[in-house]
């Protein structure tokens, strides 16, 4: 598939786990960062179609990231991915401008389905 | 040679020629087809004739009807994206032989916008004489629900479904093979829990609970990320199992990492780890120990640490051992024990502290085993209120000890009380009161001979039930204590719902020293208290002369304790009363 997928995960099993839900997705064209600098630069200048941000990482662990992701590119596509479960989590990274947001731990029919959407705009 | 089929020689036909279709060969079996799970297309490569089962818009959203079925057909509109290029190659035509007529593909296709579902689709070609392609169909069968439902049985054979780790038949499994296909390496066994995790779910709901294991699940495939090394599983609740090499991860890296996760974990309560770890040893592999042994051993190592705020990882050695074996060896000579009659009743005389005479004992037992000599109570009793078999035990302490009260009538000795514990496992135990009826009658005992002690409880439940036995044993002339008081979490709140006549106070859970004002003062109201509410007090654990005196001021007259007397044999106790006179 065409798309560019960015995987923002500092934990190896996660990236693991998403890589090969994309994979079996038919994305071929995946690139990851593991801190938040790395992400913000591979999102500057790889202009990647689709974020996978989780929401812990070494160097930021709120939405900051997020938030200057959507400065620079207001109708990025981003899908906050994260451990923690709770509700206001979930609502704040949305109304930061996340399209959407996976709980881990995910089934792969969900997480797929959840990232074609955001990709054909039926999540804004 | 074979057919060549391009797109343009595909055509669809309008709603009118699928109909007229209607008396293709396949009819007959459509009808029977839409009863199940399958519908039909088939092509003539001659006649350019298409014929689609009616009933097909059940099946799949794409608006079949359009002249477009291969080549121009919207992929992206029928077919789960991943799916698309194996579509696209099985519907190439092109390189069809006459040896592979028949294909199969197992593919999503939308059933309504953005659902999917799995369908297995199965292509026939049939050829002419010639070996020229002649028509081709194609069967669509909805196998979604069997598809889902091996992929969940899959997962559900291999899965914990709330936190997505393996089960623990799959965590074994692994187990077995990590450490018999890595002999060089030594593993470890970890057992973790959440400590108080009941009362997180109790206070905060199941789903807040669901939460927090689904987290530690993700944290601790996150931390040991050698997935290929290491197993772990979550076993039940909050018990989360883990076996490690020791060459790849250190234990304190691993309770670290988890802490620190937990302290990240945004929540309105204290989460706390307990860890319990077991070394896998090199004579454990070659002796095929089962995994099983190994969970239990990390488990008996995180047991020693229950509760205990201040230690949150306890490993397993030999004194784990030893206590294993013993309790073992304890469980597998108990029943014989009992029916060889090898417990034995001491006695612990309460004593009149004005006059220093005997007033009444306390019957405990001994266990006087064959071959191991004296056992004491702190062995077996903490096991036996484990297995239940304190109930047995207790029974046979209540009838050897209205035996001995016979025994004194008989031999006219003089007969003080004798009372006697009922362990808080015997509050569910039925046939206790008949039991207790049947012996008193059988020995003839006055019921004011024999007297029951009763241990509150820090749960509300058990209370209830403590204060209808309480109630019974008085109605039926008993006298009842309360053992213990002040070492509970209520004894307040169980002095108010529990009626009992004597109130027995433990030294170890108020201490009283010369210079201690305040815990002086606490045991002089509750002296004060019991009088008020007309109950007698007995004190034990007097060991000094200096308690003696402090209590006798503050109106305590009877007590128990080294100070006076040890627990001893019925034959030495008989000895002392004669003395005594």
């Amino acid at each position: 598939m065409d798309e560019k997928v960015l995987v923002v995960d500092d934990a190896k099993f996660a990236r693991k786990i998403a890589l090969k839900a994309l994979q079996n997705g038919g994305f071929d064209n995946v690139i990851q960062a593991t801190t938040a600098a790395e992400a913000m630069e591979m999102f500057e200048n790889e202009n990647p179609d689709l974020v996978l941000l989780d929401i812990t990482l070494p160097d930021n662990s709120d939405l900051t990231l997020l938030e200057r992701m959507m400065q620079k590119k207001p109708d990025a596509k981003i899908i906050m991915t994260s451990a923690i479960g709770q509700e206001l989590i979930i609502d704040d990274s949305l109304h930061a401008g996340a399209k959407a947001f996976i709980t881990k731990p995910y089934g792969e029919k969900e997480f797929l389905e959840t990232i074609f959407d955001v990709l054909e705009g039926r999540k804004e | 040679m074979e057919a060549k089929i391009t797109g343009n020689e595909v055509q669809f036909n309008s709603v009118e020629r699928e109909l007229r279709s209607a008396e293709s060969e396949l009819l007959k079996k459509n009808l029977i087809l839409e009863q199940l799970d399958t519908f039909l297309v088939e092509y003539n490569f001659k006649t350019k004739e298409l014929y689609i089962d009616p009933v097909k818009e059940k099946f799949i959203s794409v608006p079949w009807k359009k002249k477009d079925i291969i080549e121009k057909l919207n992929y992206e509109e029928l077919i789960f994206r991943p799916d698309i290029f194996t579509a696209k190659e099985f519907l190439d035509f092109s390189n069809v032989r006459p040896e592979s007529k028949k294909r199969s593909i197992t593919i999503r296709l939308f059933t309504e916008p953005h659902k999917y579902k799995w369908f297995r689709i199965t292509q026939m070609c049939f050829f002419d004489k010639e070996k020229n392609i002649d028509k081709v169909v194609i069967s669509f069968t909805n196998t979604d629900e069997k598809t889902e439902m091996e992929q969940s049985l899959k997962f559900h054979s291999e899965k914990d479904p709330l936190t997505h780790l393996p089960n623990i038949n799959a965590f074994q499994r692994k187990v077995m093979e990590l450490i018999q296909s890595n002999i060089g390496d030594r593993y470890e066994m970890i057992r973790m829990d959440v400590e108080g995790f009941r009362i997180i779910n109790e206070m905060f709901g199941s789903d807040e609970g669901d939460k927090l294991l689904k987290f530690i699940g993700v944290r601790i495939q996150e931390c040991l990320d050698e997935e290929e090394m290491v197993a772990y599983c979550r076993t039940a609740s909050d018990v989360f199992l883990m076996c490690v090499p020791v060459r790849l991860y250190s234990i304190n890296g691993i309770i670290e990492y988890l802490k620190r996760a937990v302290a990240a974990y945004p929540r309105m309560y204290e989460v706390q780890l307990s860890f319990g770890v077991y070394y896998i040893t090199r004579e454990d592999v070659e002796q095929m120990i089962p995994v099983t042994r190994f969970i239990d051993r990390a488990a008996s190592a995180q047991n020693t640490i229950k509760g205990n705020y201040l230690h949150h990882v306890a490993y397993y050695n030999e004194s784990i051992e030893r206590q294993e074996k013993n309790e073992h060896r304890i469980i597998s000579d108990m029943q014989s024990a009992l029916e060889e009659e090898q417990f034995e009743v001491y006695l612990q005389p309460k004593v009149d502290m004005n006059t220093g005479k005997i007033v009444g004992s306390e019957a405990l037992s001994r266990w006087i085993h064959p071959k191991r000599g004296v056992i004491m109570p702190g062995e077996y009793v903490p096991i036996f209120e484990k297995n239940g078999f304190i109930v047995a035990l207790d029974e046979y302490i209540i009838k050897h000890t209205c035996k001995i009260i016979r025994k004194w009538i008989d031999e006219k000795v003089a007969v003080y009380p004798i009372s006697v514990n009922l362990s808080r496992t015997n509050l569910y135990n039925p046939k206790l009161l008949s039991r207790i009826e049947e012996y008193v009658s059988a020995y003839d005992v006055p019921r004011d001979k024999i007297e029951f002690e009763l241990t509150e409880s820090g749960f509300a439940t058990d209370n209830n039930h403590l204060s209808s036995l309480s109630r019974n044993l008085q109605k039926r002339g008993f006298k009842v204590y309360m053992d213990d008081f002040g070492s509970g979490y209520s004894s307040l709140n169980a002095l108010r719902e529990i009626s009992v006549n004597i109130l027995k106070i433990d030294l170890r859970f108020l201490p009283t020293r010369r210079n201690d004002e305040k815990a002086n003062t606490i045991l002089k109201y509750v002296v004060k208290m019991a009088e008020d509410l007309d109950m007698d007090i007995v004190v034990e654990g007097v060991e000094n002369q200096d308690q003696r005196d402090f209590l006798l001021s503050i109106g305590c007259t009877v007590a128990q304790g080294f100070y006076y007397y040890k627990p001893m044999s019925v034959e030495q106790y008989e000895k002392q009363i004669t003395e005594d006179r």
